[in-house]
């Protein structure tokens, strides 16, 4: 690859190529070979055939462009209501999860898939810096709802953490989140790209059409395959040809031998006075892609096995610090419930499988809404295990509470208490009796006693089903 | 039972179990010292720093010099007591089943039935005690040595659990006694001196609640975690005495060991008139127990586990409760008028000023909470800032046979126990003392006492309790009935 990526019209082997025939063309006229590719790609003999950014551009736009990655996360907007947005071509995103866990997830996330080979093969040597925290402050009553589980009688705890979400951060703090430890730059040793090659050998095009390319099989090949890569990186490198022609006189004046490259990059060699075989016409890239096909195989390299692999070392990546801790307040601002699972994993005091819990409305509240009231779970509700999946299904048939054992007149409603309106909820009393239903369709009476005291709540229960 | 705790942000807690025990043992001690318990009858209504018996061991060893036989003096006592107090709040206090944790709590949350005064409590201790002197003069008129053990401290206090006062004492079982070993020596006819050690073992029981609300730890624990609280010894009243805060503490088998001295001198200026004077030096004393306390509630043992919150639903632990008992100063006078009639007094000064704070420390592994930087020791200071107080009696003492012997006596103590620290595990006041007794001789060797004595406090009000802790009224009276055995050999 580095042979390939050094080739200049004076290093260039055209032996074995359609490009050799042009050996004996300009030694019958006495002019260097080099001369007459350097002459062809309007470059100097020793100017690299391929520049190393024209490379790079292929590369990213091809093997990179063409990865199955997933779309990057972002907020949630009207535009984008999955919160996914595409990556900007020629990038690689970073998170700060990425920083945070020292890009562990790069190789994997940018590596093979299905039958893409990936473009990231390895990464080592990651330097982020100092240990590097994310503060956030969030203003949580840590204490959990109290409530039942039915089937046993069990004094559970519901997590209150979600139903907190609206008033969890403090957005007009100043400091509400703050990013210590995070580098300008973060500097990765090695970053280690292969590129696969075709199994076997695929010719360069020998007709015009279709058009605009040529009849090459390359084209129809992967994007990420090396021979792709190698006749775009070529077909870009023509277009920076202008159209000419160069000719060639002998000692008499006399032409005897022509090239051509017009502004589709159809390239003709003619000779005259019958010195030599030109070769055919062919697009120029048709004819640079079989150069470095060749090529590549030198020494005996099997076709199929010329996979390339390069190392890109100590490569930096700059951190914009404010506009990152700025796009994570801004993420975070616009869907706050992104963190309330964190919250919730940090914050987690569920104890048993409550089937609802009690709660009293805020003191700021009109008076009628003061008072006890049972609000029946929600499937944000269910205890979570240690990696923040429910521990059982939500599998309620009949959630709220009823006036009925038969479950068909319910007395509980959505309605909104304390920024909530998604509990089946009830405000209850001492003496009276509702019924409700657990997750195991088992029927239950539920009984009000008498309050112990001011904030607490006596219930009997009874299985009726 | 349901209980909602949702009022107060709390993102965790720190607490200090050790404080519970600290405070728990402080109790103790104060019950035993400035309290109505501290005007013992030590022999019997007879003795005092003036009177030649075998209390002399305890009064004033100077006196054993004067004796010229053996002498076996013992006898029982029986101590009653009533102790009242009814509370007075007068600060703001929350309902205790809310949980809020900073002033200004919300109006809906205070308590309206905590305020103005609460229904009375009671306890009514009765206790045994009991003392032996033995007297045994080598070299008669010159040398006599003197034994004694006695109890001058002992009641169990007992108070409604969930009353009122319920976080100052539930109930107390307190006991000192001592061992004393003197010496006295006649150096002339009308003067002689001596001195005693005593061995001075302290026993004490209680229980209590303790309110986290105002250990100084858990509100630092709290902030640590981004709680902000009013937690502390100076908590306002508006976040203390919370139900859930006020977690069962129970400390058993505290015992401390003791050792002290007193010496005196007796003159005779005249055949009527005694002058004494004695000094009993104090002592350091170092009760050592075990301490439980019942955290079982969900927020100490489960809600907060998630911040680094959990105990065990019983802590159990080692106390210690270190102090120095004060140090008393008296000075006695006894005049025969004639051969019926006798006066006799005393002056007694007490430092209980040098008593400024208990210093309580608690161990156990339970108590530690990594988390939020809790170890598994742990040392609380509890302010007392007690006065330095007078004893004052007076007594008539009556021959009307040359058999009988009767005497009536008068007294006032001063209260130890400021205002802004007085509470019902030391009750205290303007002590007034009275006692009707009397003996008689059944033969040259055998003598028989009985007697009766009284002391009550001037019923106290107190309004500037610190923190509204004690204020309210306390009243005290404590009768002692007692029999001695005296037989000379």
């Amino acid at each position: 690859m580095r042979r390939l990526l050094n080739m200049t019209a004076d290093n260039v082997n055209l032996e074995g190529t359609k490009l050799e025939k042009m050996i004996g063309l300009a030694g019958s006229v006495g002019i260097p070979p080099a001369k007459v590719l350097a002459a062809l790609m309007c470059v100097q003999v020793s100017e690299r055939s391929i520049p190393f950014a024209l490379g790079a551009e292929v590369l990213l736009d091809l093997v990179l462009g063409s990865t199955p990655t997933p779309k990057r996360l972002g907020p949630v907007t009207k535009e984008h209501p999955d919160g996914q947005y595409p990556i900007a071509a020629r990038s690689l995103p970073i998170t700060m999860w990425d920083v945070v866990s020292d890009f562990k997830d790069l190789s994997e996330r940018f590596g093979p898939s299905g039958d893409h080979p990936g473009f990231i093969s390895k990464i080592e040597g990651i330097e982020v810096g100092s240990a590097m925290a994310l503060h956030i402050r969030a203003n949580l009553n840590a204490l959990p709802y109290k409530g039942i589980d039915l089937g046993s009688g069990y004094v559970a705890s519901v997590n209150s953490t979600s139903s907190q979400i609206d008033t969890l951060f403090d957005f007009d703090s100043p400091d509400w989140l703050t990013v210590t430890g995070l580098s300008d730059i973060v500097k990765i040793g090695a970053i280690t790209v292969t590129i696969v090659e075709h199994k076997t050998f695929v010719p360069g095009g020998d007709s015009k059409s279709p058009s605009p390319n040529g009849n090459s099989a390359i084209w129809d090949l992967p994007e990420w395959e090396f021979e792709h890569v190698l006749i775009e990186m070529a077909r870009r490198r023509t277009d920076t040809v202008d159209p000419h022609c160069d000719t060639y006189k002998l000692a008499t004046q006399v032409t005897a031998f022509e090239a051509c490259i017009d502004d589709t990059g159809w390239t003709t060699m003619e000779t005259f006075t019958d010195i030599g075989n030109p070769p055919p016409p062919a697009y120029f890239w048709d004819i640079l892609a079989e150069v470095a096909q060749v090529r590549l195989h030198d020494g005996g390299l099997a076709e199929g096995d010329g996979n390339v692999e390069f190392t890109l070392r100590d490569v930096e990546v700059s951190l914009d610090q404010e506009g990152i801790i700025a796009t994570v307040k801004e993420n975070i601002r616009a869907n706050p419930k992104a963190l309330a699972k964190l919250a919730e994993l940090l914050n987690n005091n569920a104890d048993g499988d409550a089937d609802f819990y009690y709660y009293r409305p805020d003191a700021s509240n009109p008076a009628d809404l003061q008072g006890d009231y049972l609000y029946f779970i929600t499937e944000d509700d269910l205890r979570t295990d240690a990696d923040g999946a429910p521990v059982r299904p939500y599998a309620y048939k009949h959630p709220g509470f009823f006036a009925d054992a038969g479950l068909t007149n319910k007395l509980s409603k959505t309605s909104k208490i304390d920024d909530d309106d998604t509990h089946e909820k009830l405000k209850v009393s001492p003496g009276q009796v509702i019924f409700a239903e657990d997750d195991a369709g088992h029927v239950y009476q539920v009984a009000v006693g008498d309050k112990p005291t001011r904030s607490a709540l006596s219930l009997t229960l009874t299985r009726v089903k | 039972m349901l209980r909602h705790s949702r009022s107060s942000p709390s993102s965790a807690s720190g607490l200090l179990a050790p404080s519970l025990a600290a405070l728990a043992v402080l109790s103790a001690a104060a019950s035993a010292r400035a309290s109505g318990l501290d005007a013992p009858m030590v022999g019997s209504g007879q003795s005092g720093p003036t009177t030649r018996d075998g209390a002399a061991v305890h009064w004033n060893p100077a006196n054993l010099a004067f004796m010229k036989r053996g002498e076996f003096f013992g006898g029982l006592m029986l101590v009653a007591g009533d102790i009242r107090y009814q509370r007075n709040y007068t600060g703001t206090y929350q309902t205790p089943d809310t949980l809020e944790f900073k002033t200004p709590i919300s109006a809906g949350n205070i308590d309206m039935t905590k305020s103005g005064y609460a229904d009375q409590v009671k306890a009514n201790p009765l206790a045994p005690l009991g003392n032996i002197f033995v007297v045994l003069p080598p070299i008669k008129n010159r040398l006599v040595f003197g034994v004694g053990v006695y109890v001058p401290y002992g009641a169990p206090l007992k108070f409604d659990k969930n009353g009122p006062q319920a976080l100052q004492l539930q109930q107390a079982f307190i006991v000192a006694s001592n061992v004393t070993a003197s010496a006295a020596v006649r150096l002339h006819d009308i003067i002689s001196i001596g001195a005693g050690v005593s061995y001075v073992l302290g026993f004490a029981e209680l229980a209590k609640l303790q309110d986290f609300g105002s250990v100084k730890e858990f509100g630092a624990g709290l902030n640590k975690l981004g709680q902000t609280n009013d937690f502390g010894p100076n908590a306002p009243t508006d976040v203390r005495e919370l139900g859930t805060l006020s977690r069962p503490i129970a400390l058993k088998k505290a015992f401390s060991h003791g050792v002290t001295f007193n010496i005196g001198v007796t003159i005779n200026p005249t055949k009527k008139l005694t002058l004494a004077l004695t000094y009993q030096h104090g002592a350091k004393m170092n009760y050592k127990g075990k301490f439980a306390i019942d955290m079982n509630d969900p927020f100490f043992t489960q809600d907060l586990a998630a911040q680094g919150l959990k105990y065990k639903p019983l802590v159990q632990g080692d106390a210690s409760l270190q102090f120095n008992l004060p140090k008393r100063i008296t000075l006695g006078a006894a005049y025969d008028i004639n051969e019926k009639w006798r006066v006799d007094g005393f002056f007694q000064f007490v430092t209980y000023s040098e008593l400024n704070s208990f210093v309580v420390t608690t161990s156990s592994p339970d108590l530690a909470q990594k988390a939020l930087g809790i170890g598994e020791t742990l040392k609380v200071t509890l302010p007392r800032n007690w006065k330095n107080t007078v004893w004052v009696e007076g007594s008539v003492r009556f021959r009307p046979t040359t058999r009988l012997l009767t005497s009536a006596t008068l007294g006032y103590q001063s209260a130890a126990s400021p205002d802004k620290t007085i509470d019902t595990a030391s009750p205290d006041g303007h002590r007034i003392i009275g006692g009707v007794g009397g003996g008689y001789e059944v033969s040259q060797r055998v003598v028989l006492y009985a007697d009766a004595r009284f002391q009550g406090i001037v019923p106290r009000t107190v309004t500037t309790s610190d923190h509204d802790l004690g204020n309210g009224q306390y009243k005290l009276f404590i009768a002692t009935i007692a029999g001695h055995l005296k037989v000379r050999f």
